[in-house]
């Protein structure tokens, strides 16, 4: 049978497509190639700064989903917003040191979801250019400090 | 006319008492072992937090072992202690 | 002139239309050619004799020859009769033949004569016109007469060598018998002189003619052709279990060739070795006949071959002969034709019970193997059994699961008893493959596309094929679970022993996390011993404990690994009611935060029922118990009134009552108003009086259907989901996806086509659109 993780992570497949949550869409059949890499596309919430937009996902998980936390990036078109690199890096404090295993992959993009429809303006955090020049690749390396833990 | 029961054997389901279904960290249900046991029940305790939350001690000791700084409830994020029922 | 004219008719008959011969010496043919030559008309004379001959060979001999052919016997009642005339017909018809023959040859030596007298080279080759002019007129059914002819002549030769190769012992027992071994006639009218001399005469004419291969060729390979077949049916038909290729080939070696050679070296066994032309054809005719031989036997074993499958493994030297005549010729799509097609016929319609079918599908298998190690023709007959048991049969893996783990050994449970051997095979077998990969052998080419991938899975066990008929491990498990759950609930006597030697088997087959509830649910069985006995001890049950309670006993079942359990309830008795919750409170004592739900309609009772000086002991179901215990103090009950007591929908409430009527204990005295009978009563007489009644059958577990029902509903909504995501997707998207899920759980399984009759359903119920390929919501 398949290792812990990846059965975990097809519960939450499973449950997300039999309830699917409004304005979350998964990309199955790549999920279905490989359990470990989803692409989760995300609809701007109505009524905010970017309804009418879609920005996609993407999450990796290790084996040790869900005790170590899923790397999840903006790829393509990435949302303007104060916690949004232009690399598609979140700072998002649930990601990485606020990152509990009762957490999911639902419970992320909502996360996400309501950051993008509370902000009420479009721009990039003002340290972009130095950081997306110095950091890693992987946004789980870099220490972050959470500029507002209202958002 | 009379009627004597001399045995009855029934049949009953276990389960644990606690005020959820499922486990909040393997998603599995109470009544199904944790992703590394093979038997549910007095092989794959539950354990309960001071918070009331409620854990398959394998999943829940797991996560408080990966923690370094603090030890947290992964349902409420307060800070996790035993509660031996 | 007219004198001389007399003359030359002495000499050629044929000048006036004549064969018939008279004296003549050379003298009459010196003086003859002295005259033409004075006359000087000997070249027009002879012209003229030749288009004589010419004409009566067209207008006299060759009809006259042909019209015997033209007779009919065929009002002739005994067909032996009719073929003895007919083979005096064609003796005197060929003599006649060969008597005319002759005398137009000895006309042309005449004629030649003349010719070379006069210095001129004759040029007329009548051999040939002959023969042209006869086969020119050759009426269609000629062949007949000479059938019979060889027929007969046949008979005879067989007939006296069987006799020769006889042993003496039998020799005092022919003798006494009436009819001539040879000829078949009263020994008194033996013909067999005369039918070997004619035999022999007619070949030698037809020789000298040179008109043996024309006239009797063809129906020799004809008649040859049917003692072949006829040889093979009267010695093997139906004879499976010796080997008969060797004895056949000798008997075509011997007596059909000794036959043959006496036709074409006039009579004579012995053939000259220097005359390579008869030496030449003789084996041209054997290596045509040894390959009709293979292919008559090959065809009358493949039509038999529905029996050799039902009789294997003693059919096995049958299959060894096919096996060296397929060595030879191609039969494998013959093969495959017919046999499919005797197993639809005979194994693939509604009066044959689905463990038949089965046990059939097993025989083919067996039988296949011993032909085909590679499998394909294997797999490409039973591909209709496999169909048919998927599309018609429901119960198909009931029965396979059932014959695997039923006490009488079948030839499934003795296949799964040799799992640990075959594991072993296996491996090894993978070990030699690797190591000897220069023997490796393509696999033929009409292997079915889709399994030229699959050789090692046609070569897998008998077990592994009949799970092949799903498709899927899982589904056969998942059956597996169902029947043993039902087992463990209901049957009183089951054996754990053989139960968990039955489960370790299965393992070695499917694999442990496949078979893990099962497991588990064995588990349950004996920790549930346990814990009653610690119960049962413990003080908190004991202590309310009254001298009338009744044994009570428990099976605590982990819910997440058996399957569903009917969500029915009921309400029971009161006393077991309080037992039950005693039970319920010293088990959360024990076991600390777990409490225990009970499933009131599953269990066992045994009660003992006293009514009119009878005492009946029986073992009933929970539902039935509670209903009888309700009668003892209230003996007539409204089918409401109870039903409510009871908390049972009147239906099923009435059905289960159905069956105290039966023990003749309750009747029903008026619509929906039940009595019970006691002594006051006037069907009391008529209780059954037999002990140990059988607990009737009910269904505990929700049946594979209604569950499998559950789990469709659970892919429905996340079909729902998919579809409204991605709008429209295939069948085979669809399933790609769903089979993701598979490891969730044993239902999660299933095979496309299950998937597209689902589909197709929600089509028909206006829940989906199928269009070009693609499924789409109804968005209407």
């Amino acid at each position: 049978m398949s290792c812990p993780a990846e059965r975990r992570l097809r519960k939450e497949l499973l449950e997300l497509l039999t309830n699917p949550m409004p304005g979350i869409y998964i990309d199955e059949e790549k999920v279905a190639k490989n359990i470990n890499e989803w692409i989760v596309t995300i609809e701007g919430a109505e009524k905010t700064i970017y309804e009418g937009e879609t920005f996609q996902l993407q999450f990796s998980f290790n084996e040790k989903y869900p005790f170590d936390s899923p790397t999840v990036l903006f790829i393509g078109k990435i949302p303007v917003h104060s916690h949004i690199y232009s690399n598609g890096h979140i700072c998002l404090s649930i990601l990485t040191d606020d990152w509990t295993p009762a957490l999911s992959v639902g419970a992320v993009c909502l996360s996400i979801r309501s950051m993008l429809s509370s902000a009420t303006k479009k721009e990039r955090p003002p340290d972009d250019m130095i950081y997306t020049r110095t950091c890693s690749k992987n946004p789980k390396k870099t220490k972050w400090f959470f500029h507002d833990d209202t958002v | 006319m009379k009627v004597t029961v001399k045995s009855w054997t029934g049949v009953a389901l276990w389960k644990w008492i606690a005020n959820d279904d499922n486990c909040g960290i393997c998603r599995m249900a109470f009544e199904a072992c944790c992703p590394d046991c093979s038997f549910a029940g007095d092989d794959c305790p539950l354990v309960w937090g001071h918070c009331s939350h409620v854990f398959h001690m394998h999943c829940i000791c797991k996560w408080l072992n990966s923690q370094l700084n603090q030890q947290l409830c992964p349902m409420c994020r307060q800070t996790w202690r035993f509660n031996d029922r | 002139m007219d004198g001389t004219w007399e003359r030359l008719k002495v000499l050629f008959p044929v000048i006036s239309s004549s064969l018939a011969e008279s004296e003549v010496t050379k003298e009459n043919i010196d003086s003859i050619y002295l005259e033409l030559v004075s006359l000087g008309v000997l070249e027009e004379v002879s012209q003229l004799i030749c288009i004589e001959i010419d004409k009566t060979l067209q207008t006299q001999v060759v009809p006259e020859f042909w019209k015997i052919f033209d007779t009919n016997l065929d009002a002739q009642s005994d067909n032996q009769a009719r073929e003895r005339c007919e083979f005096q017909l064609f003796r005197t018809t060929v003599l006649q033949l060969y008597k005319k023959f002759q005398i137009i040859n000895r006309m042309l030596e005449r004629l030649k004569y003349l010719y070379e007298k006069s210095g001129t080279k004759f040029i007329y080759n009548f051999d040939e016109i002959f023969k042209s002019v006869l086969l020119s007129q050759l009426p269609n059914n000629f062949t007949k007469l000479v059938y019979s002819f060889y027929h007969i002549s046949f008979n005879v030769f067989i007939n006296t060598k069987a006799e020769e190769d006889d042993d003496d012992d039998d020799m005092d027992q022919l003798r006494e018998r009436d009819d001539c071994d040879g000829c078949e006639m009263p020994t008194a009218r033996c013909q067999c002189q005369e039918l070997v001399t004619a035999f022999g005469e007619i070949n030698l004419c037809l020789t000298r003619m040179g008109l043996l291969d024309r006239i009797s060729g063809y129906t020799l390979t004809n008649l040859i052709q049917d003692e072949i077949y006829g040889h093979i049916q009267k010695t093997c038909r139906g004879i499976f279990d010796t080997q008969h290729l060797k004895n056949l080939e000798k008997w075509l070696d011997t007596i059909v060739l000794e036959w043959l050679t006496r036709i074409f070296n006039n009579g004579s066994a012995k053939l000259d070795p220097s005359n390579l032309k008869i030496r030449e054809s003789i084996s041209y005719f054997q290596k045509k006949l040894k390959y009709l031989l293979y292919e008559k036997y090959a065809k009358t074993i493949i039509d038999q071959f529905f029996n050799i499958i039902i009789e294997f493994p003693d059919s096995q030297p049958a299959i060894d002969d096919l096996k060296l005549c397929m060595e030879k010729l191609d039969l494998r799509a013959h093969l495959v034709e017919v046999l499919k097609n005797s197993l639809e016929t005979r194994l693939l319609h509604q009066g044959v019970e689905t463990s038949d079918i089965i046990t059939g599908y097993v025989a083919t298998i067996k039988t296949m193997r011993h032909l085909e190690k590679s499998g394909i023709l294997l797999q490409t007959v039973t591909e209709p059994v496999k169909e048919y048991l998927r599309k018609c049969r429901q119960d198909t893996v009931r029965c396979v699961v059932t014959s695997l783990i039923e006490e009488t050994p079948s030839d499934l449970s003795e296949e799964l008893a040799r799992s640990e051997a075959i594991k072993a095979e296996e491996n090894e077998r993978n070990q030699d493959e690797m190591n000897n990969w220069q023997d490796w052998t393509p696999d033929p080419v009409d292997a079915l596309d889709s399994d030229k991938n699959s050789a090692q899975n046609r070569r897998s066990d008998i077990i592994s094929m009949i799970v092949d008929i799903y498709g899927s491990k899982e589904l056969f498990v998942n059956e597996y679970r169902n029947l043993l759950a039902d087992r463990l609930l209901t049957q009183l006597d089951f054996n754990p022993e053989k139960e968990i030697r039955n489960l370790e088997l299965l393992k070695l087959r499917f694999g442990e996390n496949l078979l893990h509830s099962c497991e588990v649910m064995l588990k349950d069985i004996s920790d549930s011993k346990r814990i009653n006995s610690h119960i049962l001890e413990c003080s908190t049950f004991t202590s309310e404990e009254t001298p009338n309670d009744p044994a009570v006993s428990a099976l605590i079942v982990s819910s997440q690994f058996w399957p569903m359990f009917k969500k029915e309830s009921m309400e029971l008795p009161e006393e077991i009611n309080k037992l039950f919750e005693r039970y319920k409170k010293s088990y959360e004592e024990y076991k600390g935060n777990r409490t225990l739900c009970w499933t009131p309609l599953n269990g066992k009772v045994n009660i003992e029922i006293e009514i009119n000086d009878k005492k009946l002991d029986m073992t009933v179901n929970p539902a039935q118990a509670t209903i009888i215990m309700h009668f003892q103090n209230q003996k007539e009950w409204q089918l409401d009134q109870l039903s409510t007591v009871i908390n049972m929908p009147p239906s099923t409430l009435r059905r289960r009552i159905g069956f105290w009527q039966l023990q003749g204990l309750i009747r029903e005295a008026k619509e929906n108003t039940f009595i019970l009978c006691d002594e006051n009563h006037d069907q009391a007489g008529e209780i059954e009086t037999e002990t140990n009644v059988v607990l009737d059958e009910e269904e505990t577990m929700v049946s594979a259907n209604d569950q499998r029902e559950e789990e469709l509903q659970v892919f429905w909504s996340y079909i729902l989901g998919m579809l409204t995501n991605l709008d429209s997707m295939s069948l085979e998207r669809i399933h790609q996806m769903l089979k993701m899920f598979a490891s969730q759980g044993p239902g999660f399984e299933f095979s496309q086509e299950e998937l597209k009759s689902f589909l197709q359903r929600k089509v028909r119920e206006h829940k989906l659109v199928y269009s070009y390929g693609v499924y789409q919501l109804n968005k209407n």
